[in-house]
């Protein structure tokens, strides 16, 4: 039978658990649940070890883990998609690096209020900087879904921007 | 046009802590996983989701159960069971057992448990006998529901055998020298013998030699994988195997991860030509176990802790109760399409707060009902006293 490599696991988990801690509370935003949420998931990488070809195919599969069970919690839990509150607006006008960062603060807030898979669908995309390709593998889903999942993200958090701070987004949109 | 997107979702992760992950917990929660079925360790699992506190604590069972008459039990007929201590439930009636039951299956004929000293015993309602030992630290049972045979790895003598019950009799009837893994300063948890499914006159097991099939008529084993590490089975009813990991297709030459199971026939694996299951139903789950219907058209998965069914044919859900509470297990099926469920209805570290009930849901409507409701409790320091016909001990 072929034998599990205790030192390599440990080391994938030690390299990775990092990256994959921050990607699993930018989906869940809580600090505690995160943690949770990456032990599940490399409690699931351990169980698979033997089929994962390389530490390349194991991070793939841990992340892929990551954000299923993040969507599966979600729903078990009873999650839905939280309104915001209330119009964030940057302040002062046309101090443009504080209006950034007031926007990037409401940002934050905006992302947990998106439904699960969209905001899968941002983090992986804009946060990991994965492909559409490699996204839709991870979601188990076609690449048109996820362009229509981040699309609809994206307008989802600029609709929801006071007039100012859309502003300040639709400069950031302009530029980049 | 996404930076600033990207610069406040990099400011949001860098708010968390760079804390070492304890590779220790995970890998002895992983090793739990490999070897058992995550339904048996749920509560922890449900534990380390917050779900729960921890432990499992045995309350006063729930009234209205009747002993059973001398005579014993009709195990055709399928009845939700449970057990608590000695007392094995199945539908109103209860079963005192000679030992306390620290793991249990139901064939049509009987229930075949483990005690903590790993001695296995038949009962039918009408006395017990004992038939074997099993590791018990381990306790896997196996038997076919529908059927008459019960399996597991004996280890009364020193050499460790597969042995096959036939429970209409109380008669062993087969017993096949199984290959010991060597031993070594190893860390392999597929290097142990274990017994996967029973279903009809077929033995699924593991051994040194990879995953085999006994056919208990003939008396016949074929090695379906030699590398059994690359394959497990989560169930196997009315000829349909559940199953992770096989090497498949020419264009899949290696065993897929743990994140779908895939759907094969008995017939087709017993050639142990793999090609010959060329498109396989694929179950998208992380689920280690899958409790078929007796005709092995569905089965009701432990999907992250959740009640869900899914269609063997085509490999979608079929049913689920999003209004279940978050722990609710599917573990055996009733007849009428419908199943029974584990369900933690209540969540907290006082184990009067925290009780199992059990639940039978309607296939495909999800309509549940509670069948016992507060069946055992959790509280934070004990884990012993209940266990599910799934052949395994509940963590």
């Amino acid at each position: 039978m072929a034998r599990r490599d205790p030192t390599a696991f440990e080391a994938f988990v030690q390299g990775r658990s990092p990256a994959l801690r921050r990607t699993a509370y930018l989906l869940v935003g809580e600090r505690g649940l995160a943690e949770d949420l990456l032990q599940e998931a490399l409690v699931k990488t351990y169980v698979a070890w033997p089929r994962l070809r390389d530490t390349g195919a194991a991070e793939a599969y841990t992340r892929k883990a990551v954000v299923t069970t993040a969507i599966s919690w979600w729903r078990r839990k009873g999650w839905s998609e939280r309104p915001t509150a209330e119009f964030v607006e940057p302040a002062p006008s046309g101090a443009t690096e504080a209006d950034a960062a007031v926007t990037r603060a409401w940002l934050r807030e905006a992302l947990d209020s998106l439904a699960p898979r969209q905001r899968a669908a941002v983090v992986l995309r804009f946060y990991d900087d994965l492909s559409v390709a490699e996204v839709a593998a991870v979601l188990g889903c076609s690449e048109g879904t996820v362009k229509s999942q981040v699309h609809d993200a994206m307008n989802r958090l600029r609709t929801t921007l006071g007039p100012d701070a859309r502003a300040t987004w639709d400069r950031e949109v302009a530029v980049g | 046009m996404t930076e600033l997107l990207r610069a406040a979702m990099r400011e949001h992760a860098a708010d968390v802590d760079h804390e070492p992950t304890d590779v220790a917990t995970i890998v002895a929660a992983g090793r739990r996983r490999v070897r058992g079925r995550r339904i048996a360790a749920g509560v922890a699992a449900a534990a380390a989701t917050g779900i729960v506190a921890a432990g499992v604590a045995v309350l006063a069972p729930s009234g209205g159960d009747t002993p059973v008459a001398t005579g014993g039990i009709d195990f055709s007929t399928l009845e939700p069971s449970w057990a608590v201590g000695e007392v094995i439930h199945y539908g109103r009636d209860t079963i005192e057992a000679d030992e306390p039951v620290r793991s249990y299956v139901l064939s049509a004929r009987g229930a075949v448990y483990a005690d903590a000293t790993g001695t296995v015993r038949l009962t039918t309602g009408a006395g017990d006998r004992t038939v074997g030992r099993v590791d018990p630290d381990a306790a896997i049972l196996r038997a076919d529901r529908g059927g008459d045979m019960a399996a597991w790895v004996d280890v009364s003598a020193d050499a460790p055998a597969l042995a096959v019950l036939d429970t209409s009799t109380g008669r062993l009837v087969r017993r096949v020298p199984v290959s010991m893994p060597a031993a070594g300063p190893s860390d392999n948890e597929f290097e142990e013998v274990l017994v996967f499914a029973v279903d009809g006159d077929a033995v699924l097991w593991l051994d040194d030699d990879g995953v085999s099939l006994l056919d208990v008529a003939t008396g016949e084993a074929t090695v379906l994988d030699p590398g059994g590490d690359r394959w497990s089975i989560a169930g196997a009813r009315a000829g349909v195997v559940l199953h992770d990991g096989l090497v498949l297709t020419a264009d899949r030459p290696e065993g897929e991860g743990g994140d779908r199971l895939f759907v094969s026939k008995v017939s087709e694996l017993a050639s142990g030509d793999y090609a010959l299951v060329v498109r396989p139903t694929t179950i998208e789950t992380y689920a280690s176990y899958g409790a078929l219907d007796p005709t092995g058209e569905r089965v009701t998965l432990e999907d992250e802790d959740a009640y869900t069914v899914f269609s063997t044919s085509t490999g979608a859900q079929v049913a689920g109760a999003l209004d279940l509470p978050g722990f609710s297990v599917g573990y055996d099926w009733l007849a009428d399409d419908r199943t029974v469920v584990m369900s933690l209805p209540e969540v907290g570290e006082d184990s009067d707060a925290s009780r199992i009930d059990i639940v039978v849901c309607t296939v495909p409507e999800s309509v549940c009902t509670t069948y016992a409701e507060g069946v055992v409790g959790f509280n934070g320091d004990d884990s012993s006293g209940f266990a599910l016909p799934i052949g395994e001990f509940l963590d």
